[in-house]
């Protein structure tokens, strides 16, 4: 995967790194930067891999959604959040919202903004994936396209952001469900 | 950077394996792959000990000056796969279905699951997975880039010995995939294909197979159905391939490309059986035992076209298939790299099987298409082969990470 991302700042997001594996910044800096983990952000404190989004070739309706996906690596030693995001008005208007992909009472998955935020544990991994968390686009204003990229903004919840950019990709499963039958 | 090594959908049993993943926290490095969960599923002892392990994990690279798959040593198993472009198709959506296949290929020849694999399990062992794009004339069309066809790529041209079926034949854009294994060929094949269902459809599918993996040493040229040593002429160094199969620095965005000519050929293998030994190898030119010529002793001695037997008459019969495909040749030899199909048989009872015949030269006008003129008209060997499939391809040059296949073309 070729993916852009671009946060607060590299020399942050090092820091970050640094804090993440060893748990002493200042130790193991080694780009001199005077930057201490206090002003260690969500958004710099993870690293963000494999994005990816479902791509939607029919947005006709008005109603087409879609998810965007990726594996998201904590490397502080603090619990990080996301909690939404945003992207370009030419696609969708709305808001992004983090969710998740649950059993009901009946036994049938349906899926759910995530009440709280995914939460990334200290030091550890998630993946958003299809039946899964993802990050939900939503009223669609513009088909999203197979080989194309897309950026969105992520927001966590101390109020940081990551612009990350994913390639889209056709698939079946995990939020089909959702979505209006499309023309592919 | 995990660099994607995490494990993808361990972390996802149901929103309270998330804390359980924490485990993985703190650990620097800690990249736990499912390459290795796989391989060593089923093993008992230690990992990397036993010859299937070799073969499960071996790699070929994705990213080059050239594409894999062509001078790779043939795997076991492959699978040529031909696509019709969906209508509407043009440069913008090439450039898409080019990135998607890039990005899935590189992770799957690598081992790893694409991002958006339906049965990452299957991602893992690549066995030396490789996944080559073709591009058939009607991309060229499709994306209206016919004055970047590169000189001499030409569709083959209709030879009375030809029995072509509709369902082998042609193709707007070719995926071949080859693998030590059928199950990883599998799941790439079927991988890729819906990957691209938005822009292509599929059109037929060629599976054929050499030896398998730890059947002797792989550099051994391979015999076809009809027991021949099959390949003894082909190159075999870096010099030999710059000059017959890659094309050359000048030739603009082709430069380390090639080009295929597909060809799907039928033994007629029951009335071959019938042949003697002897008739066998005066059809061929050649010896079954070791593939030398009938004028030589080795598998490597030149063929002496000139020479005559104690009877008066040529050594290697005036229509032997080597004599022949060297008499007809105008320039360079292209690189051979076939498959055998068997398909068991057919509805008449015969034997259903052939050989799935992939040559690539640097130009099918000067290299291939002046033999296959020769052998069209006299070729002993046509009295038991019926080409039943053409097709031709522009195999892009490899690109390098970050880049996709076709991108010198498109970009």
């Amino acid at each position: 995967m070729n993916m852009k991302i671009r946060t607060a700042g590299a020399a942050l997001a090092l820091t970050a790194l640094m804090v993440g594996l060893n748990g002493c910044a200042a130790a193991s800096e080694p780009s001199g930067s005077s930057v201490s983990s206090s002003t260690q952000t969500m958004a710099s404190s993870v690293t963000i891999t494999d994005s990816w989004f479902r791509a939607v070739d029919d947005v006709t309706g008005g109603m087409a959604m879609t998810g965007f996906f990726m594996l998201v690596t904590n490397n502080s030693d603090k619990d990080v959040t996301i909690v939404g995001g945003s992207v370009a008005d030419d696609v969708s208007a709305e808001p992004l919202e983090a969710h998740e992909v649950v059993e009901d009472a009946t036994g049938a998955m349906v899926m759910q903004e995530v009440s709280g935020g995914i939460t990334i544990p200290a030091g550890g991994s998630v993946e958003l994936m299809p039946g899964g968390y993802h990050i939900m686009l939503m009223s669609l204003l513009k088909p999203i396209l197979a080989g194309e990229d897309l950026m969105i903004t992520v927001d966590f919840a101390d109020g940081s952001t990551a612009d990350v950019t994913g390639l889209g990709y056709t698939i079946e499963n995990g939020i089909e469900k959702y979505v209006p039958e499309s023309s592919m | 950077m995990t660099d994607g090594h995490l494990s993808r959908r361990r972390f996802l049993a149901g929103a309270g394996a998330i804390a359980g993943s924490v485990a993985l926290g703190g650990a620097a490095g800690a990249t736990i792959s499912r390459v290795a969960d796989e391989s060593s599923r089923n093993v008992t002892g230690q990992n990397g000990t036993n010859n299937h392990n070799a073969t499960f994990g071996s790699r070929e690279p994705f990213y080059g000056a050239h594409q894999s798959g062509v001078a790779t040593a043939t795997q076991a198993v492959g699978a040529f796969a031909g696509f019709t472009l969906l209508p509407g198709f043009d440069v913008d959506a090439a450039r898409r279905m080019l990135r998607v296949i890039t990005e899935s290929s590189a992770k799957l020849t690598a081992g790893e699951p694409p991002v958006s694999d339906n049965d990452p399990e299957l991602a893992t062992g690549p066995a030396r997975l490789t996944v080559t794009v073709g591009l058939g004339p009607g991309f060229f069309s499709a994306t209206a880039l016919e004055s970047k066809i590169p000189r001499g790529f030409r569709v083959i041209p209709h030879y009375d010995i030809d029995r072509l079926m509709p369902e082998w034949t042609g193709g707007d854009l070719l995926l071949q995939i080859g693998s030590d294994d059928s199950l990883v060929l599998a799941h790439a094949l079927r991988h890729l294909t819906r990957s691209i269902r938005s822009f292509a459809t599929p059109s037929w599918v060629q599976r054929g197979f050499t030896r398998a993996s730890g059947m002797g040493n792989p550099s051994v040229t391979p015999r076809n159905l009809m027991g021949q040593i099959d390949g003894t002429a082909n190159p075999r160094n870096e010099l030999d391939f710059s000059t017959q199969v890659w094309a050359p620095a000048e030739s603009g965005w082709f430069d380390g490309g090639t080009m295929l000519v597909l060809r799907r050929i039928a033994m007629t293998l029951d009335p071959w059986d019938s042949l003697e030994v002897s008739g066998k190898e005066m059809a061929i030119g050649r010896r079954l035992s070791n593939g030398a010529p009938l004028t030589g002793s080795q598998e490597f001695d030149v063929p002496d076209l000139g020479a005559v037997g104690s009877n008066g008459l040529p050594v290697i019969p005036p229509f032997a298939h080597i004599r022949k495909a060297r008499e007809g040749a105008a320039g360079p030899p292209f690189l051979r790299r076939s498959l055998n199909y068997d398909d068991g048989i057919n509805a008449k009872g015969e034997t259903s099987a052939g050989l799935i015949f992939a040559a690539y030269a640097a130009d099918i006008e000067r290299q291939y298409i002046p033999v296959q003129n020769a052998l069209a008209k006299q070729d002993l060997l046509n009295k038991w082969t019926i080409p039943v499939g053409s097709a031709v391809f522009v195999i892009p040059p490899g690109c390098s990470e970050g880049g996709f296949i076709g991108d010198t073309l498109l970009t």
